[in-house]
């Protein structure tokens, strides 16, 4: 065996354990979160998108819902996220392995994991004082939306409803929004060459605009998860803090955190332990608005006179190398 | 080939730059003896800030033995070799000797001359002794910069304070003192009064903030530096010390033969006598002016499940009345006796400490769920529990399961579609919980019969409409099985099955459930 042999042997076997021999020599696929899924199909927020135009002429909600997430109560089935898959009719796994992981070792809560492509919410697994806390993790469906304000073609909406809705027909991929977000939310389908897109949770927007609630709030078997107008679950959020002071802490995240999210988070373990991000009142898209109004005034006003300018340099240029070419032409 | 010699030179250099940069710049480990040898670490951080030379480990217990053997001494004729006696005898238990110690150049020289000149004096003798010339590193040692020696707090509990009434035949004076602020001649202020005698950490604890009476004393131990350390060391190992002396049977004196990090429980001491001080028996709490009826309180009962008089006597042994009122004085804190006896927060508090206790595992079951009676809000009924008006204490009845009618066993089956049905077995769980709930005195106080038991599941008992029926209302009465649009605050059947039982288990840690068939086992064939 000479040297570039082995070499060449040496880097195909890192290689392959680099990307997950699993994979190549085609292993034991039950562990959903690391599953690099081939094709998403995903047409959930194409779906709602649709949704949202045909609702648009009807009565809107004067309030915003919410979903109120009690994180004391949560017991880590993962039927949420089964429940999230199924009907976004993202890639999906028998509703028993999902419910298996908690006790399992090793268990897909091993590591903290984000949404991503094909799914929409994770269930990650904290440990406070060795009592495991289970976190969900979603579209937190801001107010004041950054990923909406960092979208330079408006692909993004927040509706009366509460929830920000994504266009895929608009989208150029250009993933600003994932910089934007300062929960890690949205996912990018990378292994889709064409048609790539976004995706993230829709709040269930085709199902609120039903009269039916979120396909994970209906499913939780802890009643961690409660569905309805903001106001009213600020209410029962505060409500429960009250009265078990030493249950909760005095702090219901996404009240103010960036302006206001419509995803409220009560729990009795500090939420920067849980993976939250510390965010104070203002909310984000304020951080950049001047300036991004600013870019959008530029472009269409100096524009014009930019690539006119260019142009007029680049033809004198010319002009002035003809000249001096002719020029020593003639001396020669 | 030379091409890859070259490239292989320079990725060598560029790692190992990396690696003796990283152990350069990894952050040092702070570790902690463990306590056996009577290992004292010199550092003095808050005389000299950031150390030149590291902390130094000094055995103590070598040092006893090796001047036992030099001199030919006794361990305990040695003391004064290092350590500095007032006019009466009485040792301080510090060194170096006789200079200011707030000084850093003056500590700094007092250690360096004073340990060197002793080990020099026994090398002159031609006896085995440590560094006799200032070698930094052979005290300073490298790897203990960053030691840190912790040894675990004294408990001085009732059963050594017993011990230590019956061997000085009930002579308090020996250890008990008081300060006398009007006496001018500082010397003669620390008298002994009989019927005074209270916990040295009233005066002593220089960290807690005290009263006006208190603080006043503190000030003046602060000044002279006795903190609890100082005054334990100098007032037990000098009596330990003078004991042994005169040869008679002595305590410990060294390090870890009394910081041993070993705590007797509250139940251990349940059989020692407590401390004679002619406190009452039982006491009737009664407030005048105050528009709530007396209550019994059985003294001794809590003498008897506290570790420490301190747990509620917080700044002396005086009832509560003497600095606390229906207003609230300078004395009190400006706490008035409302908040004296019902603060919820508080330790010292009737109702702080009983509300902690809902937090032992046995309670937390069902009180996770029961939100506390708040007094703002309280009822009569429950008022009435502790402010009977009658002098002597009641005894309340035990609960008896027995001979009511409760359910053996409940079957639930809603979840026939992936699960067999569960068989919870309803009568052993009572009887678990009323058989705790007969163990401790203060839930026989509160759940006065069986249907309070009842309300720890059956949450919304209480309602009119449910009191005034027989049995208390099953969930399926409220909860349904799918979402009900109507009651969108109301959890989902198998959610409150979910929510009760897994949260009780968790807060009760049963070792079972662990997994979901612990309970539902899975229909076969899915």
């Amino acid at each position: 065996m000479n040297r570039r042999e082995f070499l060449k042997k040496a880097l195909t076997v890192a290689g392959i354990s680099f990307i997950g021999g699993k994979k190549v020599y085609g292993g034991d696929s039950s562990n959903l979160s690391q599953d690099t899924v081939k094709s998403t199909g995903n047409t959930a927020n194409r779906k709602n998108w649709l949704k949202y135009e045909a609702v648009k002429s009807r009565k809107l909600p004067t309030e915003p819902y919410a979903v109120l997430v009690d994180i004391t109560k949560c017991i880590g089935c993962r039927r949420c996220e089964w429940a999230c898959n199924e009907w976004n009719k993202n890639p999906n796994r028998p509703i028993k392995e999902f419910e298996e992981s908690k006790d399992k070792a090793p268990s897909v809560f091993d590591r903290i994991r984000r949404t991503h492509a094909g799914q929409f919410t994770v269930v990650n697994r904290f440990y406070d004082g060795g009592k495991p806390v289970y976190v969900k993790k979603q579209c937190m469906h801001c107010a004041e939306p950054a990923c909406l304000n960092a979208c330079f073609v408006d692909a993004f909406k927040k509706t009366s409803h509460g929830a920000v809705l994504y266009n895929p027909s608009l989208c150029v991929g250009c993933r600003y929004c994932m910089i934007a977000c300062p929960f890690d939310v949205p996912a990018y389908e990378y292994y889709d060459p064409i048609t790539p897109q976004i995706t993230k949770c829709t709040m269930c927007f085709d199902r609120i605009t039903e009269s039916q609630v979120p396909a994970c709030v209906e499913i939780c078997s802890a009643d961690a998860l409660r569905f309805g107008p903001r106001s009213e679950m600020l209410k029962l959020a505060y409500e429960r803090i009250n009265n078990n002071p030493e249950r909760y802490l005095p702090h219901v995240y996404g009240e103010h955190e960036a302006g206001g999210t419509n995803w409220l988070y009560i729990s009795g373990v500090p939420f920067e332990k849980l993976g939250f991000p510390k965010l104070d009142k203002r909310p984000i898209p304020d951080y950049s608005k001047n300036f991004l109004f600013t870019v959008k005034v530029l472009e269409i006003v100096a524009a014009a006179p930019l690539v006119w300018g260019a142009y007029y340099m680049i033809s004198k240029n010319r002009k002035k190398k003809e000249s001096q070419d002719v020029q020593s032409n003639e001396k020669q | 080939m030379r091409n890859f010699g070259f490239i292989g030179v320079l990725l060598f250099v560029a790692f190992s730059g990396l690696g003796i940069y990283t152990s350069l710049h990894s952050e040092p480990v702070s570790k902690s003896l463990e306590a056996g040898k009577d290992i004292i670490a010199i550092a003095h951080k808050e005389v000299f800030g950031r150390l030149e030379y590291g902390t130094v480990l000094f055995e103590h217990q070598r040092h006893v033995e090796a001047l036992a053997k030099a001199f030919k001494k006794p361990d305990e004729m040695l003391c004064q070799e290092c350590h500095v006696q007032d006019k009466f005898g009485e040792f301080f238990f510090e060194f170096p000797k006789n200079i200011d110690r707030k000084n850093s150049q003056l500590l700094k020289n007092a250690y360096h001359e004073q340990c060197l000149r002793c080990h020099q004096k026994l090398s002159f003798e031609k006896i085995k002794t440590g560094p006799v010339i200032l070698s930094c590193r052979e005290c300073h040692k490298k790897g203990n910069e960053d030691m840190t020696v912790k040894y675990p707090s004294v408990e001085f509990d009732f059963s050594l304070h017993g011990k230590h009434v019956e061997k000085n035949k009930k002579d308090c004076s020996l250890c008990h003192h008081t300060y006398d602020i009007e006496e001018k001649n500082k010397e003669l202020a620390l008298v002994y009064e009989k019927g005074t005698e209270e916990s040295c950490y009233y005066c002593h604890d220089l960290n807690k903030k005290r009263g006006p009476e208190l603080s006043k004393i503190v000030k003046i131990a602060k000044q002279g530096n006795w903190g609890i350390e100082k005054a334990f060391h100098s007032l037990c190992l000098n009596c330990h010390l003078h004991n042994k002396l005169e040869s008679k049977e002595a305590g410990p004196m060294q390090c870890s033969k009394c910081h041993t990090g070993k705590y007797k429980a509250v139940q251990e001491l349940k059989d020692i006598p407590r401390p004679e001080r002619d406190q009452p028996k039982t006491v009737f709490i009664n407030i005048e002016e105050s528009k709530m009826k007396g209550v019994p309180f059985n003294h001794e009962f809590h003498e008897k499940n506290n570790k420490t008089c301190r747990s509620c006597h917080h700044e002396t042994l005086k009832s509560c009345k003497e600095c606390h009122n229906l207003k609230g004085r300078e004395e009190g804190g400006f706490v008035n006796i409302l908040t004296a006896y019902h603060s919820q927060s508080s330790q010292m508090s009737c109702q702080g400490c009983h509300r902690s206790l809902m937090e032992k595992k046995d309670c937390k079951g069902c009180h996770y769920f029961i939100a506390p009676v708040k007094t703002e809000i309280a009822n009569k009924e429950v008022c009435n529990r502790c402010h009977s008006g009658k002098k002597e204490i009641e005894k309340f009845a035990l609960l008896d399961v027995s001979t009511q009618k409760i359910k053996e066993e409940v079957t639930i089956k809603h979840i026939e579609k992936d699960f067999e049905p569960v068989k919870m077995p309803h009568y052993k769980i009572v009887k678990k919980l009323t058989d705790m709930s007969n163990q401790s005195r203060l839930a026989t106080y509160f759940h006065k019969d069986l249907n309070t038991m009842c309300k720890g599941c059956h949450h919304k008992s209480k309602e009119e409409a449910e009191a005034k029926k027989d049995n208390p209302p099953v969930c399926t009465s409220c909860h349904s099985v799918s979402f009900d649009s109507q009651a969108m605050g109301r959890p989902r059947l198998q959610a409150a099955y979910h929510t009760m039982c897994i949260k009780c288990h968790e807060n009760m840690a049963l070792q079972k459930p662990k997994t979901c068939t612990d309970c539902h086992e899975r229909k076969r064939g899915i």
